[in-house]
């Protein structure tokens, strides 16, 4: 599975994660399926509902992603999420892997210093309870 | 009484069979959830955690408002109402100390599309004229499919990592076995019980990071092929199966990707390039598979252990060629291989017009049935409950001394392994010549290594009129390991 991602998008996410930085900042991925290629055609922000650690975690307001959920359900869906690493690696961590779903696709974007740097893209294998780090196109 | 909607979020249409939206009975929450989950089984380790209880992970919502702030599970849903399965979404980074969080930037080296790690790492391809730095950039943009990560598929894919293919991908479901690890050298003693993938990405990783290993854990079939081959520009036949090898075919033909063939059997190899845009397909030289059965795979003949190293690292030299672009490739030649006399072969190759794949007419434009093509149906593995016996069942009768006739339809090497006291060894390829020193009245039961062959030649004696047979279930492996467990297995 490829991941494509406009320029303008992955600009949006990296201010996202420069106006939250040091702590991480969350979002949607929205767009379409194309065979066995992911478009974006959409991101949007999420508000970071973490009660506390807001540097290593974040939690998306669930009601956020039951709009989310119910606004784009047809050829435009949801294709998954992105969120910051704050002076880490663009690379999944534990918990990330603890709590992700099938499916969607969780787009990592490392900011060391508050400077964004790295985006990477992964995608849980259900069956082996690991992730799979797919192919980022940025047009 | 009237329904409810519930819809599905994206991530769990998969296990819904690809609805987001489903009707059921109006009732409370936990009454919808469970009609859901019974009328679609997969969703339910999604949305129950082994208590049976609802997942802490899950919200639910009615309407807009969520359950928890309701009567929760016992929330009632009024028809007409929708309710909403909604992923609870988190996630984090590290905990570890800030400093050592950040690697160092890795250094590029000046212009050139490579870190100073890689121009050190590949340096010997560099200064090799057909190489050069333009071909290690190739290489480094190519993707490559390996199929099977067996005796083949183990040092293709460590020569293509070494070597610098940027993305490689390997399909297979199997657990390392300690029979593997006289040829399949991916492995080592301690990977034996764990996911072949799991150890091959790790290995592979760890000869050359630089390399993005794409596990792909499934068995190859009409359904997915298309879309895992259409993902790599070369695709590597490591396969040790007749319809895997037509599948692989079939699907690089109608991808237009080139198919790096290789097999192996006792002391011979072949390999070749199948390309039907340049030259002949697999089919063009072996239109039909054989009988089934005839052919005897390297688990029932044996395969010397260095063999798929000669063979495989043809094929690993093969796809780094179609990926340069250098050289003369083995389209429309197959190389033949017998380690024994120590001698290369080689057949010249056309592409057969005729043939259903690739020809000027082809009848193959999608995808089929491998396994009835290739004459293998489900319940040819077994012959059915009335013809086949436990081996507790004939231990007991051996016991008591019934007159039973055991014939042993493998070969000698695997005979002298293990046996059955009293088995008459008649390997299956000489059953035909030796089916007149047998008599139908005599009781015969007939075992190979785990039932397959054996159940062939149940088939091919009741043919001729045999009734009284029987096939040992699960073969010496469960008579070893149920009656016997003195003697090895192999
Ligand atoms: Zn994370
Ligand atoms: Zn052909």
């Amino acid at each position: 599975m490829d991941l494509v991602l406009p320029r303008s998008i992955l600009e949006d996410i990296r201010a996202h994660a420069r106006e939250t930085y040091p702590e991480e900042c969350c979002g949607f991925l929205i767009g379409r399926e194309d065979g066995t290629r992911r478009v974006v055609t959409q991101g949007r922000r999420a508000r970071n509902v973490h009660p506390e650690m807001r540097e290593v975690r974040y939690t998306i307001d669930p009601r956020d992603v039951l709009h989310v959920d119910r606004e784009f359900r047809a050829d435009i869906r949801h294709l998954g999420f992105y969120h910051s690493h704050p002076d880490h690696p663009a690379q999944p961590s534990a918990f990330d892997l603890e709590r992700a779903w099938p499916y969607y696709v969780y787009a990592i974007l490392a900011i060391p210093r508050g400077e964004p740097s790295e985006l990477t893209g992964w995608l849980l294998d259900a069956e082996q309870r690991a992730f799979k780090e797919v192919a980022l196109t940025i047009v | 009484m009237g329904t409810v909607k519930v819809y599905i979020p994206t991530a769990l249409r998969q296990y819904a069979d690809g609805h987001d939206v489903v009707e059921l009975p109006a009732g409370r929450v936990e009454e919808v959830l469970q009609a859901l989950v019974q009328r679609f089984g997969a969703l339910r380790r999604h949305l129950y955690g082994e208590d049976g209880r609802l997942r802490n992970f899950v919200n639910v919502y009615v309407n807009d408002e969520d359950i928890r702030y309701l009567k929760k599970e016992e929330t009632e849903v009024p028809a007409g109402a929708s309710v909403s399965v909604v992923p609870s979404i988190a996630g984090g980074s590290f905990l570890q100390q800030q400093a050592a969080r950040i690697a160092p930037p890795r250094r590029q080296a000046g212009d050139l599309p490579f870190t100073m790690e890689e121009i050190k790492r590949y340096s010997r391809h560099l200064i090799l004229p057909e190489a050069g730095i333009e071909g290690q950039r190739k290489l480094k943009e190519a993707s490559v499919l390996v199929v099977g990560t067996g005796g083949l598929g183990a040092p293709v894919s460590l020569y293509l990592a070494a070597a610098g293919v940027g993305r490689l991908g390997l399909v297979d479901f199997d657990v390392v076995e300690h029979s593997n690890l006289q040829r399949q050298v991916l492995f080592a003693e301690s990977d034996v019980g764990r996911p072949k993938l799991q150890a091959a990405k790790e290995r592979l990783e760890g000869v050359n990071p630089n390399v993005r290993v794409e596990t792909h854990a499934t068995r190859l079939t009409s359904e997915n092929a298309m879309d895992v081959l259409r993902q790599y520009d070369v695709v590597i036949d490591g396969t040790d199966n007749f319809p895997t090898r037509y599948l692989v075919n079939d699907a690089c033909v109608l991808l237009g990707k080139p198919n790096v063939y290789g097999s192996i059997f006792r002391w011979e190899g072949q390999a070749s390039v199948f390309w039907a845009e340049k030259g002949p397909c697999y089919r063009c030289l072996y239109a039909e598979p054989p009988p089934p059965g005839l052919v005897p795979s390297c688990a029932e003949g044996g395969v010397f252990g260095v063999l798929p190293g000669i063979v495989g690292s043809i094929q690993a030299t093969e796809a780094i060629k179609v990926i340069l672009g250098k050289g003369e490739p083995l389209i429309g030649r197959l190389l033949l291989f017998d380690a024994m006399t120590m001698k290369f072969r080689e057949l010249k190759l056309r592409k057969n017009p005729d043939c259903p794949a690739c020809g000027t007419n082809p009848t193959v434009k999608e995808l089929i049935d491998y396994d009835a093509f290739c004459g293998i149906s489900p319940h040819d593995q077994e012959v059915g409950m009335e013809w086949s016996i436990a081996p507790e069942e004939l231990k007991a009768k051996l016991d008591r001394g019934e007159p039973v006739v055991v014939i042993d339809v493998r070969e000698p090497m695997e005979y002298q392994i293990n046996r059955i006291p009293g088995a008459r060894l008649i390997p299956l390829g000489q059953l035909p010549y030796k089916v007149n020193e047998l008599s139908t009245a005599d009781e015969i039961v007939l075992h190979c290594k785990s039932g397959p062959r054996s159940a062939t030649a149940l088939r091919f004696l009741r043919e001729l009129g045999f009734q009284k047979l029987k096939n040992l279930d699960g073969g010496i492996d469960a008579w070893v390991e149920r009656v016997d467990p003195s003697q090895p297995m192999y």
